[in-house]
């Protein structure tokens, strides 16, 4: 089956006169129809980059995709390679086919412009949609999202909105053209816990009402763990691992992602344990090491990982692991690591 | 044993001034009558979503705004009331950490200038020498190489210019830190670093924190009890491990089932509560019970009346009507 997107081995640099910074430095992953990927990182991981390759959204002039396929399968057409499409495809693709939601609903919402008129807006460019037609489906949307009273909403400016009402216009605005993929890029993290669970929740309503496939990108790994089918971990612009999202969290195989997991305090731990910080910090992607990005921070360092980045290792499933919710939960766990040794790994930040 | 802190019925109002005659037409109440208290050594959480006066509540305490009423004793010395030398005096014993390191250091000063002001100001040490062993220990306490003294704040990372800030904040050996979401603007492999720090200080030097954030996972780890606030009030204090096993306050109870546990399959398991609507504007806050607009359980009283912050249990304190009449019985929204 083709996926939705796959993205291979891509790589975007970009050139500053610091040197080539490698903010994505071969990459692979894929979303399926109705599936959430989780990419998650820490800032300067490379996650935001990546998704905006695949929009291209990449200011170039000095970003560039230097190598690597971006395949879409437009309603199970043929895979196009978005890395190679002209902007006047991207134009007809973008906001239409597939629609991405910012972390900061301020800023990404025209402060002069009415929500009417930026909701419309997407209508007549991708549907040519005018009028009270066009009016009619923007105030339609905004209920969907679950905005109240949203024919009055509908003429407000953004500033007239709440952060969370902000988000909701943004989410509408996504959804306008019943995208197939839908990227969000740290949806929640400007809002409150509650408001963030009930976006959470509108974006989960759209995967397994509207069969939308999300790139969910964040650095809450119970952000991910709540919503996300499959999830890709991020460091130094390389995924490190990744694979079903239940599989991630109960056997995680990257000493990264060990680490992370046992460095936040959770709500269902004992509150006495002292936490596991991961030595270190994170390497600037103009300065990344040679073979293992993550070797500097890493317990079981060896020789090769100054050497190689290395291949991947695919992990079999631990037993308890029970039945699938979907196919997409049954796809492989992959790890690149050198270290082969379990105990060795979960060693990781241990003293 | 007495308290360290003691606050008693704060109130910050600020006035919402318009025209040009500046005619005072509202009042945001901020914070509206907040009473806690932390013992010695202990760490007190202040926990809320934005704009429940969090805070503003630690600001006022530490007099960087003023408060419309009420009363904060540290050590029982009034603290609102101090003025002029004796409030700078004070100073060396409260003070405080920021959220953003990135916005809390002056740029233009080195680690040095920054760590040795606060000592030659209270003049705690005068000679040069003197400073200069005071600053490598406290860098050193802090986790941070004293051969960066000379170095700018743009010169180090976020996580390491928090440190610079922490150990800003305990030169003078305080008595109270009040730590204003001191990890949230911090990556979270770097988060847990900061954490560890905060607690191996608090028991080295014997400090009192009030602790200002909206993780509820950092504060539950960090903290010994908690105060949940909504709309400039408190609607539940307890211990830390009370408020997590039987939350007994609605809005506490939606808001321990918003935060997602980094555990896919409990996650699916799991009940939860999400709560209609946004927090309504403090400009205009609703009458009664501030959260009634957004309660599941709420009755007609709740409109009416403002619910007072009662003992339930011994040391559990809630301000709802319903959890009141049904004699401290929580209602059960997450059917655990």
């Amino acid at each position: 089956m083709t996926h939705l997107l796959e993205v291979k081995n891509l790589k975007t640099h970009f050139f500053t006169e610091e040197g080539v910074v490698k903010a994505v430095d071969g990459v692979s992953y894929h979303v399926d129809r109705a599936e959430v990927l989780g990419i998650v990182g820490e800032s300067g991981s490379g996650k935001s980059v990546s998704s905006l390759s695949t929009m291209r959204l990449i200011p170039e002039p000095p970003g560039k995709i230097v190598s690597g396929e971006i395949l879409f399968s437009s309603k199970g057409d043929k895979p196009k390679d978005l890395a190679r499409a002209s902007e006047l495809e991207m134009q007809r693709i973008r906001g239409n086919r597939i629609a991405m939601i910012f972390q900061d609903p301020m800023t990404s919402l025209n402060p002069y412009l009415r929500i009417s008129r930026q909701l419309t807006e997407v209508l007549e460019l991708h549907k040519n949609m005018k009028g009270n037609e066009a009016r009619e489906r923007g105030i339609e949307m905004l209920k969907a999202v679950g905005i109240p009273d949203p024919s009055r909403r509908f003429d407000d400016y953004p500033h007239q909105l709440s952060g969370g009402m902000r988000q909701r216009v943004m989410i509408a605005m996504a959804l306008l053209c019943e995208p197939e993929l839908l990227i969000a890029d740290e949806p929640t993290t400007a809002l409150d816990v509650t408001i963030q669970a009930q976006i959470l929740e509108l974006i989960a309503e759209r995967r397994d009402l509207s069969k939308v496939g999300v790139v969910l990108i964040t650095h809450d790994l119970g952000v991910v763990a709540r919503l996300a089918d499959r999830v890709a971990v991020m460091y130094a612009g390389r995924i490190v691992e990744q694979g079903p999202a239940t599989q991630i969290f109960k056997d995680p195989r990257h000493p990264y992602t060990v680490g992370l997991a046992r460095s936040i305090p959770r709500l269902d731990d004992d509150r006495s344990r002292r936490l596991v910080p991961i030595p270190g910090m994170p390497p600037s992607l103009a300065k990344v090491p040679s073979g293992c990005p993550f070797r500097a921070r890493c317990k079981n360092a060896m020789q090769v990982c100054a050497e190689v980045f290395p291949a991947e290792r695919v992990i079999p499933y631990s037993e308890d692991t029970g039945t699938f919710r979907s196919s997409s939960e049954g796809a492989a766990h992959i790890v690149h690591c050198h270290e082969e040794d379990l105990e060795k790994v979960q060693a990781v930040g241990a003293t | 044993m007495t308290a360290l802190l003691d606050i008693e019925n704060l109130k910050v109002h600020f006035p919402v001034r318009r025209g040009i005659l500046m005619r005072q037409v509202a009042t945001v109440k901020a914070v509206d009558g907040v009473s806690f208290s932390v013992d010695k050594g202990e760490t007190l959480g202040l926990v809320g979503e934005s704009g429940c006066g969090k805070s503003t509540t630690a600001r006022a305490i530490l007099r960087l705004i003023p408060a419309t009423s009420g009363s904060a004793r540290l050590e029982g010395t009034e603290l609102l009331k101090l003025g002029g030398s004796k409030l700078r005096q004070k100073r060396r014993d409260m003070q405080m950490v920021f959220q953003d390191p990135y916005a809390s250091l002056n740029p233009r000063m080195t680690v040095f200038d920054t760590l040795a002001e606060p000592l030659v100001v209270h003049g705690v040490a005068r000679k040069n020498s003197e400073v200069e062993d005071r600053v490598r220990h406290l860098m050193l306490q802090v986790g941070l190489s004293p051969g960066y003294m000379r170095r700018y704040p743009h010169e180090f990372s976020g996580g390491q210019r928090q440190r610079i800030g922490i150990a800003r904040a305990v030169a003078l050996k305080p008595k109270l830190v009040v730590l204003d979401e001191p990890v949230s603007a911090l990556d979270v492999s770097i988060q847990a670093q900061i954490v560890n720090l905060l607690m191996d200080l608090q028991s080295e030097l014997g400090l009192t924190y009030v602790f200002v954030a909206h993780d509820l996972a950092v504060v539950r780890h960090v903290c010994r009890a908690i105060a949940v606030m909504y709309l400039g009030r408190i609607v539940e204090r307890t211990s830390t491990d009370k408020l997590f096993s039987s939350p007994k306050h609605p809005y506490t109870q939606a808001l321990l089932s918003a935060i997602p546990v980094p555990d896919p399959e409990r996650e699916k398991k799991r009940k939860r509560l999400v709560l209609l609507g946004e927090v309504p504007s403090p400009l205009n806050p609703p009458p009664g019970c501030h959260f009634h607009t957004r309660c599941p359980v709420a009755v007609d009283k709740c409109k009416k009346e403002v619910p007072n912050l009662e003992e339930v249990e011994p040391g559990h304190f809630v301000s709802c009507h319903v959890v009141k009449e049904r004699a401290g019985l929580a209602p059960d929204l997450l059917g655990s």
